[in-house]
């Protein structure tokens, strides 16, 4: 391991202050599960860590007054895991961060780290995009947000600027009649994703889907949403005709490449199938939903 | 054998181990400390697979800051070592032939400089072509990797043919070809396999030290302390006995912990330095330089009569050797030995070629060669039952092979229990051949193995102490528990209670010449020879009984600590007196025993697995796993059925992800990320049942167990795979990407016909 400066400041002021020093060679650390191993095994050169681990306003699950959760970025996967509410409502973010490495892993492991790492293949990342999840990042010129789907621009590449870090996540509610599923291929557990999915569908009174949105890791350079779902959905039933647009749609999506884990051409292949899967499944979802409410 | 009257052997006790292995405090190859300073040493490996070295220079690294010794192939005799053929320099003096490939060490005061002087190491490499195909290394204008070859020493198996092949073995009986020409039908099928790395959760790791009577000590986690040593003194250029080998608890050897490592490289900084150099491999370096399981290309054909009997086979089989002969050439010497199967084949011809590739060298693991031609063999049972329209299991018993069956040696394979190991498995599995689908996309498959033990010369001391307790002096490793097995065998032979038998693995210097763990022969080998000493013993205590019980020593009998005229309980002496009187009259009572190399038996299994296959992603689900095992007699059954299923484990791994694969010669995966072994969760319960019936030799009628339970497992997961969703799939890993292909292309290829 190489040498480097280490600051764990204990509030979110005195971090961003520390960042401003000297940000080429400065990184976040948070639960230090992508960090370490970059720093060990890639040679990615540090000089100064910023451990964020102590910082109070990055931490915290709470229900937001109109619907919807929020979630700091220290948020650990066993936390998501272990929570009720979130189980109830967003049953693809919790299947997500409850397949992230073994128990120790996740007892470290960040939702921040796991979107701020920008691997394509994060899965905790690919149910918060298909929900639609918004980002609040803050510098010390102040707090913004934007929306998840803007945050990568590629591998290990995301929005934030020099000095600036990710404060919470913001889960918007899901709309009436809404449930959503995640899916993903890899040996049973300890794997990284071959490609993973996510769909979030909600459906009317009759039935049919009223939205659909779906998003696929480990197919392009981030995470991907599956362009043109809900316009091919909106008041259709689910149909294996459906189903089998739902695979076009995706396989459209996806830009794999060969690498050592699978062809480009698996991956498109299992792209497909994985968002039929996790369409099909949140539709089952919302009709047991609504079945209950009855 | 009789049947026999065992109070310790056959009972499950706790392994003697376990305390020490629970509470942490058993110490691995890394736990090794000795009182003073300590250096770090890392090894400066190849980058390239295939270069010649055209200059080393040192000295920047030499002058780091906190570097105390670097060595290079200018501070070892200039010879080559190998233990079937001499074709290895231990560094690297005229070429690189692999990525890993040893070029010089360093030794530090922490691991972090030994790094960094390691980045000062300057090589000059003059590139060449790599092979990574061995197939591609057989073609005649193929880059040669040992231009020298026919030159090389051959010590033993190797059998060199020139080109790139170091080994050649063929054998046969009767006439294959006229066998095929009156055959009633004909076969042929290419089986493709990939290397396999053992994935032992301890990663290589040593200890030396050089010491001021001009001796070297070396520490390792090891499968054999013997061979180690000689290696070890060997490329030293030293006397044996100037060198001791103390083998450390080992996390895990399956055949990769057989060959020598870094620990020569440690001898050398350690006498240049003057202290303590330990050197662990990364997870890294352990799969880039380890010795995986062969990759093989066998091409099998095979001739069947009307009646369902195999007439004819030939079996030409390619090992990918990787750059240096090793244990594979070994492989390749035994192959034909085995390849048959369970079967008898009149017309039989079994050649196999040890092809050098710039890769990994191969060498053993787990049954070396056996999951390979048996995942051939095994799956062509099936594939031709299938075509033929036969029942496979009734194919199956039509062609078994009987007692004394002479194997392509000559050697007659004795204790042949495999229809009652086949009958076992039938029947834990409740497996129905007319019936192996068990809905859709499930199905079970089914296959038998067989695996050849022989033993390995091996010695051992039996000391009695003055309270009639005994200790035994062994040589072996303790892998898979297998001092706990010979503690039940002292005990049994001596009849004293498990508590006042200890077996210690000394070292090299204290114990006699014992075989390496490994071959399924270490409780064989080494159990005859404890019952030799212990036999030795009681030869000792009868003769000095015969004035006390007035009876000659073969109608004597051991029994609570006590020697009885057998039939008369009542006239009786305490050992302890007759072991007073040995002492005074002759000195301590001591037992010696030894075995040479056992001729080759079989040991059978047959596995069944369920297996539920996603059609659509091509991942394999296994549902549940039976097997049997034939082991002669079961010495400790906790143990074995431990074997079973972690020998079942490995071959799952072989069958459905694992394989090392390389691009243009450099490794891919070498890591647990991407070399991808099964977890827990991706196994159900191995169902095993073990097949009593002693054998005609072994302590107590045990067999050679530790190897078999991998054989079938590839070749019964394929057949599942078969029956399920009917894609036969001809190489492995068997991996979700390949069997989705398959699949695609079977409903493909339905479509347009
Ligand atoms: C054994 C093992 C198994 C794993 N299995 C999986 C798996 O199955 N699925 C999966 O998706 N991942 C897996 N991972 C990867 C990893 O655990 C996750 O991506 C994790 O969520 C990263 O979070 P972290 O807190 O450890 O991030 P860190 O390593 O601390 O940080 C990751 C990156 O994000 C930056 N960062 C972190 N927090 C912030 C912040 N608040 N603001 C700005 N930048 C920040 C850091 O500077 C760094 O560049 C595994 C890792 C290991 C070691």
């Amino acid at each position: 391991m190489q040498n480097f400066t280490y600051h764990a400041p204990a509030s979110l002021a005195e971090a961003l202050a520390l960042k401003n020093e000297d940000d080429a060679g400065t990184r976040f650390l948070a639960g230090g599960t992508d960090l370490f191993l970059a720093m060990e095994f890639a040679g990615e050169p540090v000089k100064t860590v910023v451990d964020l681990k102590k910082i109070p306003e990055l931490t915290g699950i709470e229900e937001l007054p109109g619907g919807g959760y929020r979630l700091g970025a220290l948020t650990l996967m066993g936390q998501i895991e272990a929570h009720q509410g979130l189980r109830a409502q967003y049953p693809a973010l919790v299947d997500a961060a409850t397949v992230v490495g073994g128990p120790p892993i996740r007892n470290r492991a960040t939702l921040g780290g796991n979107i701020c790492n920008a691997s394509p293949a994060a899965d905790a990342s690919t149910p918060l995009l298909a929900l639609g999840a918004e980002l609040v990042a803050v510098s010390a010129e102040g707090e913004r947000s934007l929306p998840l789907g803007d945050f990568w621009s590629g591998p290990r590449q995301n929005a934030l600027k020099p000095g600036e870090l990710l404060k919470e996540v913001r889960l918007p509610a899901l709309p009436e009649g809404g449930a959503c599923a995640f899916e993903r291929l890899t040996r049973s557990a300890m794997d990284i994703a071959v490609v993973n999915a996510a769909a979030a569908v909600s459906l009317d009174d009759a039935g049919n889907f009223a939205s659909a949105q779906a998003a696929l890791g480990a197919v392009g350079p981030v995470v991907l949403t599956v362009d043109g779902l809900g316009d091919a959905l909106r008041g259709q039933p689910c149909s294996p005709e459906i189903l089998e647009q739902v695979r076009k749609l995706a396989e459209a999506a996806a830009q794999p490449i060969d690498d050592k884990r699978a062809s480009a051409e698996y991956r498109r292949d299992m792209a497909g199938v994985l968002a039929m899967r996790a369409v099909e499944r949140a539709q089952l979802l919302a009709r047991q939903g609504k079945g209950d409410e009855k | 054998m009789e049947a026999q009257d065992l109070k310790i052997v056959g009972r499950s006790i706790p392994r003697v181990d376990v305390t020490s292995k629970l509470t942490g405090q058993a110490l691995f190859g890394e736990d090794v400390k000795l009182p003073g300073p300590l250096l770090h040493g890392k090894i400066l490996r190849s980058p390239h697979p295939h270069a010649i070295v055209k200059r080393i220079d040192t000295a920047a690294a030499e002058k780091l800051a906190g570097v105390k010794a670097v060595a290079t192939a200018a501070d070892l005799p200039d010879v080559r070592i190998g233990k079937n053929l001499k074709d290895e320099h231990y560094f690297a003096s005229d070429k690189v032939r692999f990525v890993g490939d040893r070029v010089a060490a360093v030794a530090a005061v922490s691991r972090e400089i030994a790094e960094e002087a390691l980045r000062l190491i300057e090589v000059e490499y003059e590139l060449l072509p790599a092979l990574t195909n061995p197939i591609d290394a057989m073609r005649p204008d193929a880059p040669l990797v040992h231009p020298d070859l026919m030159n090389y020493q051959v010590v033993a198996a190797a059998q060199p043919e020139g080109g790139n092949v170091c080994s050649l073995n063929s054998l046969s009986r009767g006439d294959p070809e006229a066998g095929f020409a009156e055959a009633h039908q004909v076969f042929e099928q290419q089986y493709i396999t990939e290397m396999q790395h053992q994935a032992y959760m301890e990663p290589h790791a040593c200890l030396a030290t050089y010491n001021p009577d001009n001796t070297y000590t070396v520490y390792t986690s090891t499968q054999g302390i013997f061979g180690m040593r000689n290696s070890v003194a060997e490329a030293l250029g030293v006397p044996q006995n100037r060198v001791k080998v103390v083998g450390t608890e080992i996390g895990g050897g399956f055949g990769g912990k057989i060959v020598m490592k870094d620990e020569v490289a440690a001898a050398t900084l350690s006498r240049k330095s003057g202290l303590p150099v330990r050197i662990v491999m990364t997870r890294a370096e352990d799969f880039m330089c380890g010795n995986p399981r062969a990759g093989f290309y066998i091409t099998i054909k095979t001739g069947v009569s009307k009646d369902m009997r195999m007439v004819a086979r030939t079996m030409e089989i390619v090992l990918d050797g990787g750059a240096h002969a090793m244990g594979a050439a070994l492989m390749c010497w035994a192959l034909p030995q085995f390849a048959e199967g369970p079967y008898s084949i009149p017309n039989l011809r079994v050649t196999s070629r040890c092809v050098y590739t710039n890769k990994a060298n191969s060498s053993a693991f787990r049954a070396p060669g056996g999951p390979q031609t048996n995942f051939a063999v095994e799956s062509e049972t099936e594939r031709i039952a299938t075509a033929m329209g036969w029942d496979a299991l009734a194919f199956r018993r039509k062609n078994l092979m009987p007692e004394d069956h002479p194997n392509l040696a000559g050697t007659p394979m004795r204790s042949v229990n495999v229809e009652e190991t086949l009958d076992a498995a039938l029947e834990i599995s409740g497996y129905d051949p007319a019936q192996t689908g068990l809905g859709p996309n499930r199905a079970r498959g089914l296959a038998l193995g067989n695996w050849n033990v022989g033993g390995m010369p091996t010695g051992t001391v039996l000391k009695m102490n003055d309270d009639g307790s005994a200790n035994l002096i062994t040589g072996v490793v303790d892998l898979t528990g297998v001092n706990t097995s010979l503690t039940q065998v002292v005990a049994e032979a001596l009849q004293l209670p498990v508590e006042k038998v200890t077996v210690k693995s000394l070292d090299t210097d204290s114990a006699p010449h014992a075989a390496q763990s490994a071959g399924s022969q270490t409780l064989k080998s080494m159990g005859t020879a404890a019952v030799q000493a212990a036999q030795e013993v009681k030869q000792q205590l009868f003769e000095l009984a015969v004035e006390e019980l007035d009876a000659t020593p073969d109608n004597m009998e051991l029994a609570e600590g006590e020697v009885r005229v057998q039939g008369s309980p009542e006239r009786t002496v305490a050992v302890r007196k007759l072991l007073a009187k040995h002492m005074a009259n002759s000195g301590p009572v001591v037992g010696k025993g030894g075995t040479g190399a056992f001729s080759r038996m079989p040991s059978f299994c047959a596995h069944i697995a369920d297996v539920d296959v996603d059609s659509e992603t091509g991942r394999v689900t296994l549902l549940r796993y039976c097997a049997s095992q034939d082991v002669g007699v079961a010495i400790n059954p906790v143990i074995c059925i431990g074997q079973v299923q972690g020998g079942v484990a490995q071959g799952v791994g072989m069958a459905l992800s694992e394989g090392l694969t390389y691009q243009d010669g450099q490794p891919q995966n070498t890591g647990f990320l991407d070399y991808k072994i099964p977890s827990a969760l991706d196994l159900p319960m191995i169902e095993t049942k073990l097949v009593e019936k002693p054998a005609v030799e072994g302590p107590f009628g045990a067999k050679g167990i530790g190897e078999p339970p991998c054989v079938p497992v590839p070749a019964a997961i394929a057949n599942a795979i078969y029956n399920a969703v009917g894609v036969r799939v001809t190489s492995l890993p068997i991996n979700p990407e390949k069997l989705r292909r398959a699949i695609k292309a079977k409903k493909e290829g339905q479509a347009s016909s």
